[in-house]
């Protein structure tokens, strides 16, 4: 299960190391999470043409490993610093999230007046 | 430029089709699961409805795809249109950089042209097209009799026609009026220093309230005060105040001296208002006293009409009604004689006609001249733009073979042109701006609002359109017709300055006919025009303005009694004209109350000695007081003798009359040593002068007396 916001940065983070076609961001996304991320694949898709038209991907079209006509994408540089930001304020919220989880016991009360 | 990405180029090759790319991609991506799935063990079969299944609702996908990816098209398109346009843009200064002679012409000529367009405009706009700055202002009508031959004496009112009219019309929210002989330096500001001449205009009380003009600061003229209240007051135009009493804020409720008589200034009227502008073009207005119509009905017709129309009421209307009114008016209620004399003569028509209607028809002759101008700037300039392009058409044949559209071909000329255009009109606007300028404070020039000019917004506009569609229509034009040309033809042929086959000619002799014709109906308007202005400068004045300077002066003949102040007053006089007859240089000089060319005035009707004449057929003529030798000193050429220091009061009554007037009383007749009466006086003609012009150098002559 992946939430909206979330599948964006995983696609950025997916073309970090070079163009992807759409079906090799899904089988990297699956094997870097050791399958723990089910995606339906077909939302992949509008995601990616999205951040085509909000330019952070660029496509392409070129031949995939099986000789097949293929549409590769790849970040543009503004995509780039797109993924930084949305890294940084991703840890963030999980750092906050995981120290919200992982107390064990109750806040001390704030003092008054 | 940024770099065309490579898809991009692929696509064009295609021709882009957003709709297979969509499905292109996602077949690619089912073919491909399949394949591991196969690898993986399933059966064909089942391997592809897996693969579908894991994929998820693939028309939903696809449609936002196609959504998508036409709407990735259109801005792709308007991106390769703009950065076409870029390029095309960077093409054309490149090219006119190599040939600044071809483009500093070009754009000299536009400028000229789209300059005088602008200027003309603008007057154009302000004198017809904009409304006049008053409140309502197309309520506000002119109330005049036809135009005719005896000038302001006849375009004006009695003050008890005036209040008759007011009361008796219906049609009218109120009816306003100034006097209308004020000349300009008609006071002395006194008890500051150097006693300052200044204008000032007596207006009847309600004239701001009937224009709708709110006073910047103070008040306006109180009903007491209008009717010649027991203080007198004034109002201040903006300039006059910021000039001569430096802007002061306090200035309201101070007093000033005018002709040595403390006057109490109320208000200072805002910036926006200016009375020369509107009522009296060229004239500049210093302050504003109340008419006090008292004191005025024994003075004949002196009062301009104007009159604010109820809501509601056309000007149609308002001649209905003025002609009724018309009958019931006395020219002076002592005198029931008088009754019905303005019939026919009321006719309102609305303040913008007024102002600026004699100026209608030149200026928009004016605006066709211009306008013919930019013709003549644009055949020029497609002209210029035809031969260079021939210079090029290698340039363009080439193009052509590699690839580029006509269409592209066309757009990079037109390109060009629009980049000239806007060029000149750049420089244009900055001519017209300077033009205005020196128009604006122009104020011989004697043209309504001319000191509003400006440009604004609505100019900005024409000048954009006029460059525009400059651009468009001659730079279309040579760029259709080479881009029809034929490549092979261009390609094959080596020669420089080959041949562009006869059509190419036919359009080129087109435009230097057209051209030819434009300048030719300009040049013979111009020499219509200059004509007519030689013949004004060659109007015989009567008098000799070129060796004659005119000074006012102020005197004090303040004495107990009439006689006592006549014999004052000559003193004077003859001191004055004793001191200025001895300057160096001074050939004659002489005095009088009034000069040539100003506005007009009647006191009575003499009639010459031994006839009777039916009352109404002889005319008011002009009366000049004058001093001796102010005949000779005007340069005015004179039958009989001039006046003399002796001809007074107490001597035998001597007049001087023009030729018109002798003409009138003794027609065929040597007018020399005859008499005319006014009622029991006997005047006697001394001599006859020439006719002088008296209100304006195209009007007609009056009988003059002197």
């Amino acid at each position: 299960l992946i939430f909206r916001g979330t599948l964006d940065v995983l696609i950025l983070k997916a073309l970090v190391w070079g163009p992807l076609h759409g079906y090799a961001i899904t089988s990297l996304l699956r094997r870097q999470s050791d399958d723990a991320l089910l995606l339906e694949e077909g939302t992949l898709y509008p995601a990616l043409w999205r951040l085509e038209h909000k330019g952070w991907l660029d496509a392409e079209w070129g031949l995939s490993e099986n000789n097949r006509k293929a549409k590769f994408y790849r970040l543009t540089p503004e995509g780039r610093r797109q993924l930084r930001h949305e890294v940084k304020t991703w840890e963030a919220y999980a750092t906050a999230v995981a120290k919200v989880l992982g107390a064990t016991q109750p806040p001390l009360p704030e003092k008054i007046g | 430029m940024t770099p065309t990405p490579l898809w991009h180029r692929y696509a064009r090759l295609f021709g882009p089709d957003p709709a297979a790319d969509v499905k292109d991609e996602l077949r690619f991506h089912l073919q491909a699961k399949i394949d591991d799935l196969i690898t993986q063990g399933w059966p064909p079969g089942a391997a592809s409805q897996e693969a579908e299944r894991q994929f998820g609702d693939l028309r939903a996908v696809e449609q936002i795809g196609l959504r998508l990816g036409e709407k990735m098209e259109r801005r792709r398109r308007l991106k390769d249109y703009w950065n076409d346009s870029v390029q095309d843009a960077r093409y054309t200064l490149r090219a006119l950089g190599r040939d600044p002679g071809f483009a500093t012409v070009c754009i000299l000529i536009l400028a000229l042209a789209i300059g005088a367009n602008t200027a003309v405009f603008s007057v154009v706009n302000t004198l017809l097209l904009r409304p006049l700055p008053f409140a309502d202002s197309n309520q506000l009508v002119w109330i005049a009799p036809p135009p005719n031959a005896c000038g302001l004496s006849c375009a004006t009112y009695s003050a008890d026609a005036y209040e008759e009219f007011r009361d008796q019309s219906r049609v009218y929210q109120d009816v306003t009026g100034y006097e209308a002989f004020a000349t300009p330096d008609n006071l002395r500001v006194t008890g500051r220093g150097e006693p300052q001449p200044a204008t000032s205009v007596e207006l009847i009380g309600n004239f701001f309230q009937v224009l709708g003009v709110q006073p910047a600061m103070g008040r306006l003229f109180t009903v007491d005060e209008a009717r010649g209240g027991p203080h007198p007051v004034a109002l201040l135009t903006s300039a006059y105040w910021r000039r001569e009493f430096n802007a002061d804020p306090a200035i309201v409720g101070k007093a000033v001296e005018l002709n040595g008589t403390p006057i109490t200034i109320v208000g200072v009227l805002p910036d926006s208002f200016d009375f020369g502008a509107v009522f009296s073009p060229g004239a500049k207005v210093d302050l504003f006293t109340p008419l006090d119509l008292n004191l005025e009905h024994d003075w004949g017709n002196i009062v301009t009409l104007l009159g604010r129309l109820k809501p509601g009421v056309i000007v149609a209307q308002a001649l209905d009604d003025a002609n009724r009114v018309a009958p019931n008016m006395y020219f002076n209620v002592k005198y029931p004689r008088t009754l019905g004399r303005y019939k026919g003569d009321l006719i309102p028509v609305p303040l913008k006609d007024y102002v600026t209607g004699k100026l209608r028809r030149s200026l928009i002759a004016l605006w066709f001249a211009v306008g013919t101008i930019l013709l003549i700037a644009g055949v020029n300039l497609s002209n210029l733009l035809m031969a260079r392009a021939a210079a090029r058409a290698k340039e363009f044949a080439v193009r052509g073979a590699l690839g580029a559209s006509r269409g592209r071909i066309v757009r990079q000329l037109l390109m060009e042109s629009l980049v000239l255009s806007g060029a000149g009109a750049l420089l244009g606007l900055a001519l017209a701006r300077i033009l205005l300028a020196w128009l604006a404070h122009q104020g011989s020039l004697a043209l309504p609002l001319l000191s509003t000019l400006r440009i604004d917004g609505e100019t900005l506009a024409w000048t954009v359109i006029v460059a525009i569609s400059t651009a468009t229509i001659f730079g279309l034009l040579p760029g259709l017709k080479i881009a029809s040309g034929n490549l092979q033809e261009v390609l094959k042929d080596s020669g420089p300055g080959a041949g562009l086959g006869r059509s190419h000619e036919r359009l080129r002799a087109a435009l230097v006919v057209s051209e030819i014709a434009l300048a030719c109906v300009l040049l013979v308007s111009a020499g219509l025009l200059l004509r007519s202005f030689v013949k004004v400068l060659d109007v015989d004045l009567g008098f000799q303005p070129g060796r004659a300077a005119s000074i006012k002066v102020d005197y004090d003949d303040s004495a107990p009694t009439n006689d006592a102040s006549v014999a004052k007053r000559t003193e004077i006089f003859q001191q004055i004209l004793a001191r200025v007859g001895a300057l160096p240089g001074v050939e004659a000089a002489g005095m009088s109350d009034f000069l040539p060319l100003g506005p007009n005035r009647e006191w009575d009707t003499p009639e010459p000695k031994g006839k009777t004449v039916a009352p109404g057929e002889l005319p008011d003529p002009l009366v000049y007081v004058i001093t001796p030798g102010f005949i000779r000193a005007m340069g005015m050429r004179l039958r009989g003798r001039d006046f003399t220091w002796s001809d007074g009061p107490h001597s035998e009554r001597v007049v001087l009359i023009n030729a018109s007037a002798a003409r009138v009383y003794w027609p065929g007749e040597d007018a020399l040593g005859r008499i005319l009466m006014r009622g029991d006086e006997e005047d006697h003609v001394v001599g006859v002068v020439d006719d002088v012009h008296e209100e304006t150098v195209e009007g007609g002559t009056g009988s003059q007396i002197y």
